[in-house]
């Protein structure tokens, strides 16, 4: 069932329960809350692994939620409520990226090897493989490149949500798109030819 | 070929990172536990004020209970503050002066024992007023100089008033002791006439000393006490009725005529 709180086309009461629900929010209502979590933490659970990997989605998925009435403070209400959470998400995702960013620099700089998964795509079944054959690649593409590929390819979301999302214009988010999609191709062809 | 495995590597990373996660529930707890400190912890106003406002008055009731119990000690604490505060000469005059009359009524008590009650109201403000004031001048810290100033001149003015009451009370004291025949009214008039030799109801006091002394049976003293008034030296008051009273008492005592308030 769709949320109330979802989709571009509401109804009118479905628009005015949003709003209190929203109000609601804004007021650090913790059972309102509670209900926006139970609406959206799939979808931003699921953002979150794809985004910043599986190690550190939980802690993505805890600073959403936790900012969220602050940061709805500043919504103008356009656009649906699971869009704006998931804009939260990347502002927090950019900042996660950053310090892990630094911290790869920094292993690298001792000559220790980057952060790996447990068990090497050789020994995982083969859609299991491909799945972490294309996270390890996204791990190496920048944040902008690497968002706006989650968002329109994996999350299969219009430019123009996307868009939203990002804070940026659909032009920019298919310049990104474009870039991204042949970094991560030349970089799965050269694991897969191993 | 690379697109179809791009293609398969997404859908696969799709399919594999829908799946539900255990955690989420664990993560919901924090959620909402962090964001119970965060956003619900908000106070009301009246959760600080009132606690604020009960040790404010609390205080301040403490601090006017020490001052009315403690002056001295306060005073004390006061000008170990605020430093030493001169006292300023125009608090003490008054004072002092508010004094006089009670202690120009001490030596009445002597004679009798009848006098004390109404002077002692006026002995015992006195000084009371004074050390009560030497308290606030001493418990004035800063700025204490000119509120004493002010505070000194009122009571400069009731000061006064006592003399007038003292007076007052022992000529109706004396009078009142007259009608009842008592014997103490010849002491009483006696020390109306101490306290106000020249006091505005003297020729009364004096005429009716010499009438008590009449009926004491003291002639010659009450011819001597009533030959002013026959000789109109209180401007005419009571000398025919001297003139009369000094002739029926120097008839009974066989002394000559009386002629002109001249024997």
């Amino acid at each position: 069932m769709a949320s109330v709180l979802d989709g571009q086309q509401r109804s009118r009461p479905e628009g005015a329960a949003a709003a209190t629900a929203t109000e609601r929010l804004q007021a650090g209502d913790l059972a309102a809350l509670g209900h926006a979590y139970d609406e959206h933490h799939a979808a931003v659970r699921a953002f979150a692994r794809r985004l910043v990997g599986e190690a550190h989605a939980e802690d993505l998925v805890h600073d959403t939620f936790l900012s969220l009435p602050k940061a709805l403070q500043r919504w103008n209400g356009q656009g649906a409520l699971r869009t704006f959470i998931l804009g939260v998400a990347v502002n927090h995702a950019r900042h996660h990226s950053r310090s892990r960013f630094r911290l790869r620099a920094l292993l690298e700089r001792f000559g220790r090897e980057p952060e790996r998964p447990v068990l090497s795509p050789e020994e995982l079944p083969d859609h299991k493989r491909l799945a972490a054959l294309l996270s390890g690649a996204l791990e190496q593409l920048s944040f902008e490149h690497r968002s706006a590929f989650v968002l329109c390819e994996i999350e299969e979301r219009p430019s123009s949500e996307v868009a939203r999302i990002l804070g940026i214009p659909e032009g920019t988010v298919r310049t990104r798109l474009h870039h991204a999609r042949q970094k991560l191709r030349a970089r799965i062809e050269r694991e897969a030819a191993r | 070929m690379s697109d179809d495995l791009l293609e398969r590597a997404t859908r696969a990373l799709r399919d594999v990172t829908a799946e539900p996660d255990l955690r989420s529930g664990l993560t919901r707890a924090r959620v909402l536990d962090q964001a119970r400190a965060r956003y619900g912890a908000k106070r009301p106003w009246w959760r600080w004020f009132v606690p604020l406002a009960a040790v404010l008055a609390t205080s301040s009731a403490l601090a006017r209970v020490a001052q009315q119990v403690f002056p001295e000690e306060v005073a004390a604490v006061w000008n170990a503050i605020a430093g030493p505060t001169p006292v300023s000469a125009p608090v003490a005059a008054p004072r002092r002066r508010a004094a006089v009359p009670a202690s120009a009524t001490e030596p009445e008590p002597a004679t009798e024992s009848a006098p004390a009650p109404a002077t002692e109201p006026a002995s015992d403000a006195a000084p009371v007023r004074s050390a009560t004031s030497e308290r606030r001048a001493n418990r004035a810290a800063k700025v204490r100089a000119a509120p004493i100033a002010v505070a000194a001149e009122p009571a400069q003015t009731p000061a006064l008033q006592p003399v007038e009451s003292a007076e007052l009370v022992l000529f109706r004291r004396a009078q009142r002791l007259q009608r009842a025949g008592d014997r103490g009214a010849l002491a009483a008039w006696d020390a109306y006439l101490r306290v106000a030799p020249h006091g505005t109801l003297e020729p009364e006091a004096r005429y009716n000393r010499a009438l008590t002394l009449i009926r004491g049976g003291r002639g010659r003293e009450a011819r001597e006490a009533l030959a002013p008034f026959a000789a109109g030296s209180f401007a005419g008051y009571r000398a025919r009725e001297a003139q009369a009273l000094i002739v029926a008492l120097e008839r009974d005592a066989g002394v000559g005529e009386y002629v002109d308030g001249k024997r």
